[in-house]
C-alpha cells in the first residue's frame, strides 16, 4: 500500500472494450467433408441450392469452423489484456440467422459458451444479409451499452465467414451491405470477409467491404486464421491514443490468398 | 505584464513509464514541466500520441515552449476577450517549436504529435488549455470538480493532439478569478484510468490528498513519493504511461499544518505508535512547537533557543521533519512548508 495514494480513494474504470462479432455460415453446405475417413452411402440429397454425396464419417467443415471459433476464446482468455477487453458475439445463418451468443465479458460467456458453439449444426439456406444486420444490430446496441456505462471501447470487428453465396433476402442483402459500407468508409467498422473453400462467392464478399478485399482461407486453415485474429484483438486491445494499430499481414499468408 | 509574487501556490509533477511501454522497450511519452516567473505558476503535460514515433520528444518540446510561453506571456493572455486569437497563438508559438525540433530530429512534425494540457496562476487569476484526452481538474470551496472532460473520439484509440489539423477547433481554453479555486490537476489518459470516474465525469477522492501533500510536503521529498504512488498503484490499473501536474495551495479544504487533526499532524511527522501515549503525544506536540516556530525561517541555534534545548538535541528533530518533508533548509535556515 502507498502512502500517498489509498486504493480506496482510487476510481476503478472498466478496461476499455474490443468488440467482436463473428458472423458464422452454418447453411447446409457447411457439412461438407473437408477431410478424415469417409464411405459413400450412395444416397443423393439437395441441400443449400446444390446436389450432394451422402457418407457416413470424416471431419466436416462447420467442424474445423468450430474447432478455430473455441481456439480463438481459448487464446483470448491466455491474454492478460485481452481477457478482460475483448468481447465477442456469435450470430450464424443457416436456415435463419441467429444470435448464438450474446456480447458478454469472457469469463462470464465461459459457463456456456462451449457447448453453444459445439452444439452449431449446419442446415439450411444462407441468409448472410439477414445475419450480418443482425451483427450490426447487436454491435450497435453493445456500444449504446458501453456509452451508458461510461466504458471505452475500441472499432468494432465484424468478421464474416461464408462457404457459398447469399440466397436470403435480396432487400436485406442490400441493406446490410449498404450498412457495413457506410460504417467501414467512416472507419467505424473493421470488417474482415472471410471465403471458405473454392465454391464461396467472393464477389458477394466484396461488396461488404470497401476499404479490404476478402480473403479466401487456404485449405482448411480456420485455426491459423483465429489465431491470427487473437493476436490482432490482443495488439488492438493494448493500443493507445494516436495508436495505428496496424494487422499483420504477413501474418494472413499463412493461412489466406489475397 | 505584472502581478505579486505568487509564492503561496505550490506545484509538483511527475510522469512514468506505463508497463506497455516498459514490455516493449519504449520510452514514457507523457512529459511534464512546471515553471515560476514573474508571479505566474505554470504547469504542463502532454501525451505523446503512439503511433509516433519521436512523440517523447514532441511531448517534451511542447510542455517547455508551453510552461515558457504561457509563464512569459500570462497577463496578456487572459486580458485578451477573444479566446480564438488566445488559442491560435499558443498552437502557432508550440507548433514552431515542434518544427525546430522536427528538423533536429530530420522527422515529420506528426512524428511529434502529442496532447496538450496547461494550467496557470497569477495575481488571482487563472488560465486553463486543453487539447485531448486528459482531465483538467480543480478544487474549490464545494470540493473536487472537473473543468475539461477528455476530448477523444468515439473509439478508445483515437484523440487529437498539437500537429492535428483541427487543433485550433478543438482546443479548450478557459479563464477567470481564483476565488475559492485552492488546487488544479492535469493528468494523462492512464492516470485517468484510476483518478478520474469515466462514466459520471467526476475526480477521485485521492486527489483531494496529492493537492494536500503538495501544499504540505517540499518538492523535493514529495517527488519520489508521487513516483512511487504512480508506478505501483496508478500505472498498474493501466498499460499506458502515467502523469500529474498539480498546483495547490492551503485553503479551508486544504487545511495547512496546524489546521489539522492530531491523527494526520501525526502522520505527516512520521510518528508510529498510538497518539494516546504520552510519549506520541509529546513527540508530536514537540514537531508542533516546532512548525510554529519555523513560520518564519530561523537558524538551527535560534531554534535550539527558543525550544530550551542543547543543538545536538534540536538538530535531531530538525532533521526528522526534514526527512517528512514538513520543513525545509534553505541555506542555514528552517522553514515549516504550509505556513
Amino acid at each position: 500500500m502507498n502512502d500517498l495514494l489509498r486504493k480506496k480513494d482510487l476510481e476503478t474504470n472498466p478496461t476499455p472494450r474490443v468488440p467482436i462479432c463473428l458472423c458464422l455460415d452454418v447453411s447446409g453446405s457447411m457439412n461438407r467433408i473437408v477431410g478424415g475417413q469417409t464411405r459413400d452411402t450412395g444416397r443423393k440429397a439437395f441441400i443449400d441450392g446444390r446436389e450432394w454425396n451422402i457418407v457416413e464419417g470424416g471431419v466436416t467443415a462447420l467442424r474445423e469452423m468450430i474447432g478455430g471459433v473455441n481456439l480463438f476464446y481459448d487464446n483470448l482468455l491466455e491474454d492478460e489484456v485481452a481477457r478482460f477487453a475483448a468481447e465477442v458475439c456469435v450470430v450464424t445463418f443457416g436456415g435463419s440467422a441467429n444470435l448464438v451468443i450474446d456480447f458478454a465479458n469472457l469469463d462470464r460467456q465461459e459457463g456456456t459458451r462451449q457447448q453453444k458453439i459445439s452444439n452449431l449444426t449446419a442446415q439450411g439456406e444462407t441468409p448472410m444479409g439477414e445475419a450480418v444486420n443482425m451483427a450490426l444490430d447487436c454491435l450497435e446496441a453493445r456500444k449504446d451499452e458501453y456509452k451508458e456505462a461510461g466504458v471505452d471501447y475500441y472499432q468494432p470487428w465484424l468478421v464474416l465467414m461464408t462457404d457459398g453465396e447469399p440466397n436470403g433476402s435480396e432487400a436485406e442483402f442490400n441493406r446490410a451491405v449498404s450498412r457495413t459500407n457506410a460504417l467501414a468508409n467512416n472507419r467505424k467498422l473493421t470488417i474482415f470477409p472471410i471465403a471458405i473453400g473454392e465454391e464461396a462467392d467472393i464477389d458477394c464478399l466484396a461488396k461488404f467491404s470497401p476499404r479490404r478485399p476478402p480473403l479466401r482461407l487456404k485449405g482448411m486453415n480456420f485455426k491459423e486464421f483465429f489465431e491470427w485474429l487473437s493476436q490482432s484483438v490482443s495488439r488492438t486491445s493494448q493500443s493507445m491514443p494516436g495508436d495505428t494499430v496496424k494487422l499483420d499481414t504477413e501474418g494472413i499468408k499463412g493461412w489466406a490468398e489475397l | 505584464m505584472g502581478g505579486t509574487l505568487n509564492t503561496e501556490w505550490k506545484s509538483i509533477c511527475c510522469a512514468v513509464q506505463g508497463r506497455g511501454h516498459a514490455k516493449k522497450n519504449l520510452p514514457c511519452q507523457d512529459k511534464v514541466a512546471r515553471l515560476e516567473e514573474n508571479g505566474v505558476q505554470v504547469i504542463a503535460l502532454a501525451d505523446g500520441a503512439g503511433s509516433a514515433a519521436l512523440s517523447h520528444y514532441g511531448a517534451q518540446c511542447v510542455v517547455n515552449r508551453a510552461t515558457a510561453f504561457i509563464g512569459d506571456r500570462f497577463f496578456d493572455l487572459i486580458a485578451q476577450e477573444d479566446g480564438r486569437s488566445v488559442t491560435l497563438e499558443i498552437l502557432n508559438v508550440i507548433l514552431q517549436a515542434l518544427k525546430d525540433e522536427a528538423e533536429l530530429h530530420d522527422c515529420a512534425l506528426k512524428d511529434l504529435a502529442s496532447t496538450l494540457l496547461i494550467a496557470a496562476v497569477g495575481d488571482g487569476k487563472f488560465f486553463l488549455a486543453h487539447l485531448g484526452d486528459g482531465v483538467i481538474g480543480y478544487l474549490n470551496e464545494d470540493g473536487l470538480k472537473v473543468a475539461s472532460i477528455p476530448d477523444n473520439g468515439e473509439f478508445s484509440n483515437e484523440t487529437v493532439f498539437v500537429t492535428s489539423a483541427n487543433a485550433a477547433a478543438r482546443m479548450r481554453i478557459f479563464k477567470g478569478a481564483l476565488k475559492n479555486i485552492s488546487g488544479f490537476i492535469l493528468m494523462s489518459d492512464g492516470s485517468e484510468q484510476s483518478l478520474y470516474n469515466k462514466r459520471k465525469k467526476t475526480l477521485a477522492g485521492a486527489v483531494k490528498r496529492l493537492m494536500h501533500r503538495t501544499c504540505l510536503i517540499d518538492g523535493e521529498i514529495l517527488m519520489p513519493q508521487l513516483e512511487e504512488a504512480l508506478s505501483s498503484v496508478v500505472a498498474s490499473n493501466t498499460q499506458d504511461d502515467c502523469s500529474v501536474a498539480i498546483l495547490a495551495r492551503t485553503s479551508a479544504q486544504l487545511p495547512p499544518l496546524d489546521a489539522l487533526p492530531m491523527s494526520e499532524r501525526q502522520e505527516l511527522f512520521q510518528i508510529r505508535g498510538s497518539h494516546a501515549l504520552r510519549k506520541v503525544s509529546k513527540e508530536i506536540s514537540c514537531c508542533d512547537k516546532i512548525c510554529e516556530l519555523l513560520k518564519r525561517p530561523l537558524t538551527l541555534r535560534q531554534v535550539a533557543r527558543r525550544l530550551y534545548v542543547k543543538r545536538l538535541h534540536a538538530k535531531k528533530k530538525l532533521r526528522r521533519l526534514l526527512k517528512a518533508g514538513v520543513i525545509r533548509k534553505d541555506n542555514h535556515c528552517y522553514e515549516t512548508v504550509s505556513c
